[in-house]
């Protein structure tokens, strides 16, 4: 058996009965005999072929061949099942509220749905959805099984530390939840929540129930000894409380609202006179980098309103559209999930502050080059903010940049633009190094540059360059 | 074999139920003991009737009468007696 042909997914190894890995550019994931008669007893459903039509559920197939041997080639895998692939994988802590809350209701809906087949979810985290656009699909299929008579629901307490409380602390405390998530990865625990709400928000809708009764709860028997699921099983608990429950979290879920009017980067418009040339003038130059050829995949660093990153979907199979400013990345997610846009992926990521690797062994989550490097970057408007603002050296930004590997659009604003003098206002101009002269050679250190486009304004220009060598 | 519990009451029930369902946890995930019994409050009034029926078959265990232990009951509160 070969190793080198297989690779296993770093993040999948928490339940032991199946396991992700990749064979032959396919995302395969193996079974042991429990899980395959779950597999069995799901596959066999109404409900689970219905949602992989509608796109709810990933696209998965068995596999009739006895499929690749177990990574570990020791245990041979009962059953192989094959899924569709996700473009671009992405975690919980860079979706905005809006991501989280439609991931949590996809959720709750296929725990309703699949209570009316007599079958649950093992688990109930945000990383067993991922996104087609703007649409959540549930990928973990091995986490549909058989509901067993007289068991509670197990997920309820990871549903409230992964999806509900980030989503309450945010919905009723304007607390941003992704570097909560981010932090911990496995999510708020129910007294830290309560810890960070006070008196009056018991009033809110949830706060007592899941949050401060839970809270209570857990640490009034965290020492039991008792065996409490027997205890359930004996006294009668069955599938009508768990689905009443399911009802109240959807009801819940569904009216969480994040009000928030403005924020840093969301309301940001240039009010020159040049403004709507330049803007014109900027389109038209993505435009003619983006049709050179067809991309894959490519990242939009920056992205604000999205306005390039649509340009970019016309060309491209995948567009990344990052910003820093989550209130911003709220907004264009609705605007995309309205249009039902298929090629946009929005995302929360500061470039100066990237999703880092985390987890069991720094592997089980991957950062995001680890997940899909660009064959085009977008970095318009941007680099004046790292260079000054985040006090990035002009040099290492066209370093990082050039180690994405793939071609590069940028735009250099100089000194004399309005918003790099506000940026250097309160700041002593030590930025030496930010100069069109230096930025050119730096660039041509690792670039070929293809054409370059200077805008109405004059103070702002754009570069299309592909990399030389690789990273 | 599986049992239709959307009307189950009663201690025969209760009696099928311990002898039939299997008594290995599925889960791999830690669902806290507070969490699961919580869910009891959350069902309804469904729920408040399983509560209640909790409670009287510890309180018969306590007292010692007949009630069904379950299969993998960890007895600490007889050793305290």
């Amino acid at each position: 058996m070969t190793r080198a042909s297989v690779d296993v997914e770093p993040g999948s190894f928490r339940d032991r009965t199946s396991r992700v890995f990749y064979a032959d550019g396919s995302v395969l994931r193996g079974l042991d005999s429990r899980a395959l008669a779950e597999w069995e007893a799901l596959a066999a459903t109404r409900f689970f072929p219905r949602l992989v039509r509608e796109g709810k559920i990933i696209g998965t197939e068995r596999l009739g061949a006895p499929g690749p041997p177990a990574p570990d080639g020791i245990t041979p895998w009962t059953g192989v099942l094959r899924h569709a692939r996700i473009p671009f994988v992405s975690f919980p802590y860079e979706w905005c509220f809006g991501m989280l809350k439609d991931a949590a209701l996809l959720t709750l809906e296929l725990l309703d749905v699949g209570l009316g087949e007599g079958m649950i979810l093992k688990d109930a985290t945000p990383f067993n959805v991922q996104w087609a656009g703007a649409r959540p699909v549930f990928i973990d299929v091995a986490s549909f099984e058989r509901l067993r008579p007289g068991e509670p629901w197990a997920g309820y307490r990871q549903f409230c530390e992964m999806f509900l409380y980030p989503l309450l602390l945010q919905a009723y405390r304007n607390v941003a939840f992704q570097p909560w998530l981010r932090g911990r990865i496995d999510g708020i625990d129910a007294m830290q929540c309560w810890n960070l709400m006070s008196a009056r928000d018991l009033l809110r809708r949830g706060v007592l129930a899941h949050v401060y009764l839970q809270a209570k709860a857990q640490s009034r028997f965290a020492d039991t000894t008792h065996d409490v699921r027997g205890d359930l099983r004996a006294a009668g608990f069955h599938a009508a409380l768990i689905k009443a429950n399911i009802g109240r979290l959807t009801r819940l879920v569904r009216r969480l609202g994040w009000r928030q009017l403005s924020s840093a980067w969301s309301e940001y418009t240039v009010g020159t006179a040049y403004a709507d040339r330049e803007r014109e003038e900027k389109a038209a130059f993505v435009e003619r980098a983006l049709g050179a050829r067809p991309w894959r995949l490519v990242w939009d660093l920056g992205c604000n309103t999205g306005v390039f990153s649509r340009i970019a979907a016309q060309h491209a199979e995948l567009v990344v559209a990052m910003d820093g400013d989550h209130l911003v990345i709220e907004r264009l997610y609705r605007d995309l999930r309205r249009e039902g846009a298929q090629r946009i992926l929005p995302l929360v990521s500061n470039v100066a502050d990237p999703s880092p690797r985390l987890g069991w062994r720094g592997m089980e989550r991957g950062n995001l080059a680890d997940r899909g490097r660009p064959d085009l970057t977008l970095c318009l408007a941007l680099m004046h903010h790292l260079a000054i603002s985040a006090n990035v050296p002009v040099r290492e930004i066209v370093e990082w940049l050039w180690s994405l590997g793939g071609a590069l659009v940028i735009e250099f604003v100089t000194k004399a633009d309005p918003m790099v003098r506000r940026l250097l206002q309160n700041k002593r101009d030590d930025y030496a190094d930010y100069d069109r002269g230096c930025f050119e050679e730096c660039l041509k250190d690792r670039f070929d540059v293809v054409q370059v486009a200077e805008l109405a304004g004059g103070t702002r220009i754009l570069y299309f360059a592909t990399p030389r060598g690789s990273a | 074999m599986r049992i239709n519990l959307e009307k189950r009451t009663g201690p025969t029930g209760a009696v099928l139920l311990v002898l039939l369902s299997a008594s290995a946890a599925h889960a791999y995930i830690d669902p806290g003991s507070g969490s699961m019994l919580l869910q009891l409050l959350l069902g309804g009034v469904a729920g408040l009737v399983v509560l209640a029926k909790l409670y009287w078959q510890r309180l018969l265990r306590v007292l010692g009468i007949g009630g069904r232990d379950t299969e993998r009951e960890i007895d600490s509160d007889r050793s305290r007696h």
